[in-house]
């Protein structure tokens, strides 16, 4: 008969429990979601002596009274009661300060096993933990692991089917008499964990409460270190990284965490190219084949011209997902993250960001979609919030072609000014303004947001390690799947629809189109034409003429309306859909267009469309504007929440269409 | 220095063992008991940030920043 039984991990921030929930169940894992909130479960799956174990990677807790939202989940989830025991996972070095969360679970009554993780180091350090006395003093069973390793991992299986409620008291006998004499409904610890849980009256009538509850057990707990170790030596050589005098040094730290970000960039930017191109290369040999034996049937063409290109579209995202999950793996890992906090934190303080919002927001540089994806190691909601919020203003490369048009469009003559190159200062004033603006709104968000902020800061700085590879990979894995399978589905059902409006229109007027092209409309520039036109009369077209309008103050007219539309897709796509509204063929080169486009009047006033008042004011609009589907499917993923989404999309675009519209009246 | 002849931690320099004589608030004394630091306790200042803040405190093997702000409330004795 086989057996079903569900475990939660339980222990403090950096005791390895992650690399122990990883060795115990590898790839048998799934995510979930806590009700409510976008903060990712994980349960894993293991079998053992005939008995299917789930086990659930709580994150990780410092106390029962901790207030941080992710801590409470948690410590919710304990309190729910729904599983057959704890696993609670220390780090053996620094038994003194974890013990005092292990005795506030054990005060709960719950079954639970106990686990000395990272055991090695003690080793190492010829230090000794006397297992069986804390085991006596505990009274639950206590296993020593190396989690990494996998050594003592067959032992804490094992134990799993033995776990014990713990006899001793870990709080003073008289505390429920003395605080609580008239409410009878808290008689046990876990029934004032619970009251506290959902307290309705001011914590400030607690804090006494709690600090003689913690003050108490910190005796107790004094009194076990001091059975199970030799106190004189074991906390003596606590580490003191020699080499963080170098890493948080006020000239070397920022140095080397420039060479960091230097590594990052290069990573997302310049090798991430190099897969992309591949995937690119081979989604259009697969096109072009079926496009060559598929029949010219209306499914062959959504499933060449529509479902094809979404598809791409998502698979193009996964090297940069990938190469920043490896590179934040790293830093997570190895501890250096916790010191780009520590070094930066007066700095992003101020702007109610995190040391953390620091990788996310350079390699929004590069594209915003896995950076938000990244903001998943910012543990503090707000900061994680506000990081989100303001990131899609940092220029994206998608932006670099709109870019490149429109500046060639401002300076045509751009030899003219010498070895100094003006695309160069153009391009590097609209990273600053993106940058600002990020900022500029970080700040304001900041003051306007009306979320609490965990009332005390403090940053835990974890001895260094070499990165564990299987951590790195394991997470790298979880975050593509969820990529490709949550965010994936709607991007391309989007970017489907985006194309069949932009290619399909009332059917009255695609018979007469079809009845004009119909002599010749294999012929390349006849067919370049009937594009030219069914974009202009299809359904996108159609409300790219209906909001001229709306976007005639900007100085546009119904030619860039449609762009601005299709841009959705992604920015870039302006460019070629400018190019099918003009004709013009932008395989080589983007000078023919730029005459074009150059030469372009309004219809009815016969006044050049692109001034230096449009152009500029296009190029803000750009900058700023939040004009990118996948951004928004992705942030809708990671906050769960539309009302977000909808609030970042009116403020972005919003800011754009004054800012640009105020260009416009300026230079025109 | 106040009248007990404390420092606030937050003027202590790096490198320096102290030993915790009180914590101003309520609310932060609560907090630092969660992290399993109280009053009595001897802590290391290990390392300062370059502006001044935070400021990281080792204790018992446990490596922890706190905001100058923060530092500012804890009374200390130089050991």
């Amino acid at each position: 008969m086989s057996l079903f039984k569900k475990f939660l991990l339980v222990g403090s921030p950096n005791t390895g429990k992650t690399t122990l929930f990883n060795a115990l169940t590898g790839l048998y894992q799934k995510t979930a979601n806590y009700s409510g909130v976008t903060i990712e479960k994980y349960i894993g799956f293991f079998q053992h002596n005939n008995c299917q174990y789930e086990i659930i990677d709580l994150p990780g807790i410092y106390s029962l009274y901790s207030e941080a939202l992710e801590e409470r989940l948690a410590i919710d989830e304990i309190l729910r009661s729904e599983y057959d025991g704890l696993i609670i996972v220390i780090n053996a070095n620094q038994l003194e300060k974890n013990l005092l969360l292990v005795v506030q679970l054990l005060d709960l009554k719950i079954p639970s096993v106990l686990v000395l993780n990272m055991i090695d180091e003690v080793q190492e350090k010829k230090l000794t933990i006397d297992i069986e006395q804390l085991n006596r003093l505990l009274k639950i069973p206590v296993v020593a692991t190396n989690a990494r390793k996998g050594e003592g991992l067959n032992h804490l299986k094992n134990s799993l089917s033995n776990v014990q409620v713990s006899d001793t008291f870990f709080y003073d006998l008289n505390f429920f008499d003395k605080h609580f004499s008239r409410l009878q409904t808290i008689s046990t610890y876990k029934d004032w964990i619970q009251f506290y849980s959902k307290r309705q009256i001011s914590l400030s009538n607690l804090l006494e409460i709690i600090e003689e509850d913690l003050k108490y057990k910190h005796q107790l707990v004094n009194y076990i270190v001091s059975k199970v170790v030799d106190k004189r030596n074991f906390f003596l050589n606590s580490y003191k990284d020699q080499i963080d005098k170098y890493l948080t040094h006020k000239v070397w730290g920022f140095l080397f965490l420039l060479l960091t970000l230097f590594i990052v960039f290069q990573l997302v930017f310049i090798i991430a190219e190099y897969p992309m191109e591949w995937i690119e290369w081979s989604m259009g040999s697969l096109s072009n084949w079926l496009q060559n034996y598929l029949p010219d049937t209306e499914w062959g063409n959504l499933l060449v011209n529509g479902v094809l290109p979404g598809i791409t579209g998502v698979v193009m995202f996964v090297p940069q997902i990938a190469l920043l999950f490896l590179m934040i793996g790293i830093l997570e890992e190895s501890g250096y993250m916790a010191r780009i906090s520590f070094l930066l934190d007066s700095v992003f303080s101020r702007f109610g960001l995190s040391g953390k919002s620091l990788i996310p927001l350079v390699s929004g540089v590069a594209c915003a979609v896995p950076s938000i994806l990244s903001t998943r190691t910012i543990t503090n909601y707000k900061e994680k919030l506000i990081t989100i919020l303001v990131l899609p203003f940092m220029s994206c490369s998608a932006r670099l072609p709109v870019y490149t048009l429109l500046i060639s469009i401002l300076f045509p003559d751009e030899r003219a000014y010498g070895f100094l190159s003006v695309k160069g200062f153009v391009l590097l004033a609209l990273y600053l303004f993106g940058l600002i603006m990020a900022l500029l709104f970080a700040l304001i968000f900041d003051k306007v947001l009306a979320i609490q902020k965990k009332s005390f800061f403090f940053i835990e700085l974890p001895s260094y390690k070499i990165p564990y590879w299987k951590n790195i990979f394991i997470q790298l894995w979880n975050k593509v799947k969820i990529f490709i399978i949550d965010a994936g589905k709607i991007i391309v059902a989007i970017s489907i629809i985006l194309w069949y409006l932009s290619t399909h229109t009332l059917p009255s007027i695609q018979k007469n189109l079809n009845n004009k092209y119909a002599f010749a409309i294999r012929e390349d520039s006849v067919k370049q034409l009937y594009q030219r036109e069914l974009l202009e009369n299809s359904y996108i077209g159609i409300v790219g003429k209906r909001i001229e309008p709306l976007i005639a103050p900007l100085g546009y007219d119904w030619k860039i309306g449609i762009a601005l539309i299709t841009s959705f897709a992604a920015r870039e796509v302006f460019v070629g859909t400018m190019a099918t509204l003009y004709s013009v063929n932008v395989d080589d080169d983007i000078i023919p267009l730029r005459e074009r486009i150059m030469a372009a009047r309004h219809s009815e006033t016969n006044e050049l469309v692109f001034t230096k008042a449009t152009s500029v004011s296009l190029l803000i609009y750009y900058a700023l504007a939040m004009q990118c589907i996948s951004t928004m499917v992705v942030v809708y993923r990671e906050l769960k929440s539309i009302k977000w989404v909808i609030i970042q999309f009116l403020i972005m675009t919003g800011t754009a269409y004054v800012l640009a519209f105020l260009a416009h009246w300026m230079l025109g | 220095m106040n009248n007990f002849g404390y420092l606030k931690l937050s003027n202590v320099g790096e490198g320096k063992k102290v030993l915790i004589k009180d914590i101003k608030d309520v609310q932060l004394k609560t907090f630092f008991a969660q992290l399993g630091i109280f009053v009595g306790d001897e802590v290391y200042v290990s390392k300062i940030a370059p502006f001044g803040s935070p400021i990281a405190l080792d204790t018992a093997g446990v490596e922890i920043a706190v905001r100058k702000d923060d530092a500012d409330r804890i009374e200390v004795e130089l050991v």
